[in-house]
């Protein structure tokens, strides 16, 4: 991970070397890369974000761990095993700058949320502050915790897009000092905030506000779900009090890895939400080291993408990936004779949001859940979520190494045509 | 199981060293432990590896379409297999995840008590341990259960704790009784019908923990109607590891939450449970490939096989080692039995679950777990297909070395 990047701002920097890879200039990277995947001919990945992908280095590398258990599986998993996960964790604790006993491997997200959630002792008055654009697995746990805990509310920012950073920080502390004002004896006692939101895809101010909750003596819980692989990561600068970020997401591991932060003060009051042997009798390293009997080669396969990226290095794929979306977007926003989303190209990681020019919002084929998607795979073989925010219709599109900006003309194109016909049923 | 046409370790048929190509193990290694972490035949491991492939040829499609697809015809195959509603299942990723998936979602109120046997699994209990830990006066009343004990006494002493509780009259009540079909170690096939209708006699909700029972015991949830239950299917299916099965009564089913809320939390059980959030379901999708493996022999023949060469295995290692099994009634082994090892001095510092697995493992290249329960060690070992008797006969003789060689040492 180079520390060349600087952090001393809200915004990510971008190194603007010309020795690294762009759309104009792909270098490594662009359909060259499909090969190294798992992609048919004639198929477009244009929905990392969603559930991500891996190479085949990967899959091997999985598959190296799976074999490898099953040759001796008491060896492996009463031996071999914790020393191969406290490896993974001593890796991505390089990754991300900070003491890999402050990490736990997981799942995924919604694991790491629930973890998280579950074990904070939530008393009456406290309040639990969240984006209206947070993740919907996230917002129903928030709202679980409010079911099952007596007076404890969530307290809502209202977010709708384009806002600068600025604008989303203005917000969130406008809302943070609404809630004073009431001086009801109920405090804010924890927040969750998006890295980078899912739907929309915003990259947010996160530093400024983490400290700009925690100067109100707010917990913060980072949702970073979408950040490890796409913008770097110094959780010694950042400082929150909670972070989970998908490793199967923009890293390439397998699906089912994922890494929860838990810095050392709050350790002893964290349990796994699957309690086990260890409970009480090891602490955090050993509670979470072990999540009963599983196959655990998924999460293994974090060394296999971790090797793969090291062959480019971070800055190389985080450049052509950003580059891409931010001018991918454009030049499909510049044939839907739209928009994208976000005021500023620091708003945009790998994901742009191009406004769609949908005439009637409310159109049937719209609210049919299955319409679009079933669309766009039969008829096109390719699909890109598409989303009401604000009062318009976005579609969310990921950009890759294994893609190119014709890539995303050809979608642009593909959108277009989807619209018209859209429209012109209207007409009829 | 007494059709001469079944399988037994004097006559095994299709099982047997034959099998041993079916599965992944290396030419030296004998896999004596398979009741700990399961395993699963190449076939189930090419089929898990082509679900693999799939999902990325469209991982979109998957995700939100075929993978429903898929899991609900899972569903319905075990809902046939164990004689139950498919609604009344869920997939989870194991035995763990399934006691807190129930346990994490009851309603504990002050005063109600949980009831377990000393017996039960480390994690179930640490998960009850947990459950008073976070809720005011809710407590664990523990059966002391010490084998060997018959059927008859093990329901006496179960029923023995419950009217003692009775006697308390102290305003609280056993809310839920967590009872083993099979325990893990000592590994004993308790009579898991008897327990399920004494504890809903007095007025108990009760969870059995299956964990080793569905490919070991025919299983009827239809006949057994316990109020949860959860079984492995990695353990004794031979599906891969990461692929369980919770069941959950209709009437309990509103109550019930997953441990990982999602985005369906309050859509109902089949929503909130269809979707654990995003993870490589391909271990769950190896239940079918081992369905599918087992019905080439059915699963009389493997159950027969696997119980009698239990049974006789454990006779001829008891008689090497001049000790006895565990359980005095051959109805209380499955495929797993607990054969006593001839230590002389039960405080041997060497005598102890990891020196025992050390030596096993460096010196002999096999493992079976050694267990201190009451009076004697054990060592608990599971038959399966691939194993034939002559294997009994080899590891009784490296635990005679191992034994005779602490013996003699000080």
């Amino acid at each position: 991970m180079s520390s060349s990047h600087p952090q001393g701002s809200s915004a990510t920097h971008y190194s603007h070397s010309s020795t690294l890879p762009t759309p104009a200039q792909p270098g490594p990277f662009g359909h060259k890369q499909r090969k190294n995947f798992f992609m048919p001919e004639g198929k477009t990945e244009f929905n990392h974000g969603s559930y991500g992908t891996f190479t085949r280095s990967v899959q091997e590398n999985m598959m190296k761990w799976h074999n490898k258990a099953e040759e001796n599986p008491d060896r492996w998993v009463r031996l071999d095993l914790k020393p191969a996960l406290t490896k993974v964790r001593g890796q991505l604790a390089e990754f991300m700058n900070c003491d890999k006993d402050e990490l736990a491997l997981v799942q995924n997200t919604t694991v790491g949320v629930n973890t998280i959630l579950r074990s904070i002792d939530f008393a009456p008055g406290d309040r639990i502050l969240q984006l209206s654009t947070g993740y919907v697995s996230v917002d129903k746990t928030v709202h679980y915790i409010c079911d099952t805990h007596k007076d404890v509310q969530i307290v809502e920012v209202p977010i709708v897009m384009p806002l600068t950073d600025h604008e989303i920080v203005f917000e969130v502390e406008k809302t943070i000092q609404d809630h004073l004002a009431k001086k009801d004896g109920s405090r804010i006692r924890l927040a969750m905030i998006d890295w980078i939101s899912s739907v929309p895809a915003v990259l947010h101010p996160i530093k400024a506000l983490v400290d700009m909750l925690r100067s109100y003596g707010i917990l913060v819980f980072v949702d970073a779900a979408h950040a490890i692989g796409q913008v770097p990561i110094d959780l010694t600068y950042l400082n929150p009090d909670f972070l989970i970020t998908n490793c199967h997401k923009w890293l390439y591991s397998v699906r089912g890895s994922a890494v929860l932060f838990v810095p050392k003060r709050f350790q002893s009051s964290i349990h796994p939400t699957a309690i086990q042997g260890d409970y009480k009798s090891g602490g955090f390293e050993l509670e979470f080291s072990w999540n009963g009997t599983m196959d655990y080669s998924t999460i293994l396969s974090i060394e296999g993408a971790l090797e793969f990226r090291k062959q480019y290095g971070e800055e190389a794929i985080i450049h052509y990936c950003h580059r891409l979306a931010v001018e991918g977007g454009e030049k499909m926003a510049e044939i839907l004779g739209t928009d994208v989303l976000t005021p500023h190209e620091q708003q945009v990681g790998n994901m742009v949001n191009v406004r769609l020019p949908i005439k009637n919002i409310n159109h049937p084929k719209i609210e049919t859940p299955d319409y679009l998607i079933r669309l766009l795979l039969d008829r096109y073989n390719l699909f890109a979520p598409s989303y009401k925010h604000g009062g318009y219709f976005w579609t969310r599109v990921s950009s890759q190494i294994y893609l190119e900006l014709s890539d995303f003309v050809h979608l642009g194109r593909v959108w277009k045509e989807v619209i018209e016909e859209l429209n012109a049923e209207e007409e009829d | 199981m007494t059709n001469v046409h079944l399988p037994t370790a004097a006559n095994p048929g299709p099982f047997g060293h034959q099998q041993r190509k079916n599965f992944l193990f290396p030419e030296n290694y004998t896999q004596f432990n398979h009741g700990s972490f399961g395993t699963f035949p190449k076939v189930v491991q090419d089929d898990m590896r082509a679900w693999h492939d799939r999902a990325e040829q469209n991982p979109d499609l998957w995700m939100r379409r075929d993978l429903y697809v898929a899991l609900n015809d899972i569903r319905a195959q075990l809902a046939e297999f164990v004689n139950c509603d498919k609604e009344e299942l869920a997939l989870v990723t194991n035995t763990t995840v399934g006691v807190n998936t129930v346990l994490r979602s009851l309603p504990f109120v002050p005063g109600d008590r949980i009831l377990v046997l000393s017996t039960g699994y480390v994690s179930v209990n640490q998960t009850v341990r947990y459950i008073c830990d976070t809720h005011q006066d809710v407590k664990v009343i523990e059966v002391p259960v010490t084998f060997p004990i018959s059927d008859k006494d093990l329901l006496a002493k179960v029923e023995d704790t419950l009217k003692a509780h009775q006697e308390l009259k102290d305003g609280s009540r056993i809310k839920l009784g967590i009872v083993d079909w099979i325990s893990s170690v000592p590994s004993v096939v308790h009579p898991v019908k008897e327990l399920v209708e004494l504890l809903h006699s007095y007025g108990a909700l009760v969870y059995v923990d299956g964990a080793h029972s569905i490919g070991q015991v025919p299983v009827d949830l239809s006949h057994l109607r316990p109020d949860f239950y959860i079984a492995n299917c990695h353990k004794w299916l031979y599906s891969v590891r990461g692929s369980a099965l919770l069941y959950v009564a209709k009437r309990h089913q509103h109550l019930i939450h997953p441990t990982s809320i999602t985005g369906d939390y309050t859509s109902g059980f089949e929503k909130e449970f269809g979707w654990a959030g995003t993870q490589d379901y391909s271990s769950l999708m190896s239940i079918l490939s081992a369905l599918k493996f087992r019905k080439q022999f059915g699963e009389d023949a493997i159950i027969s096989y696997t119980h009698s060469l239990a049974l006789e295995g454990g006779k001829a290692m008891a008689k090497i080692l001049g000790t006895h099994c565990l359980t005095p009634d051959d109805h209380q082994v499955g495929n797993m039995v607990n054969i006593a090892l001839p230590i002389k001095d039960l405080n041997h510092l060497k005598a102890n679950t990891k020196d025992f697995m050390e030596i096993l493992m460096d010196k002999y290249n096999v493992y079976t777990p050694a267990f201190r329960h009451g009076d004697h060690f054990y060592t608990r070992v599971s038959a399966q297909i691939y194993l034939e008797l002559e294997d009994f006969i080899r590891l009784a003789n490296i635990w005679k070395e191992v034994i005779d060689d602490l013996n003699a040492s000080s």
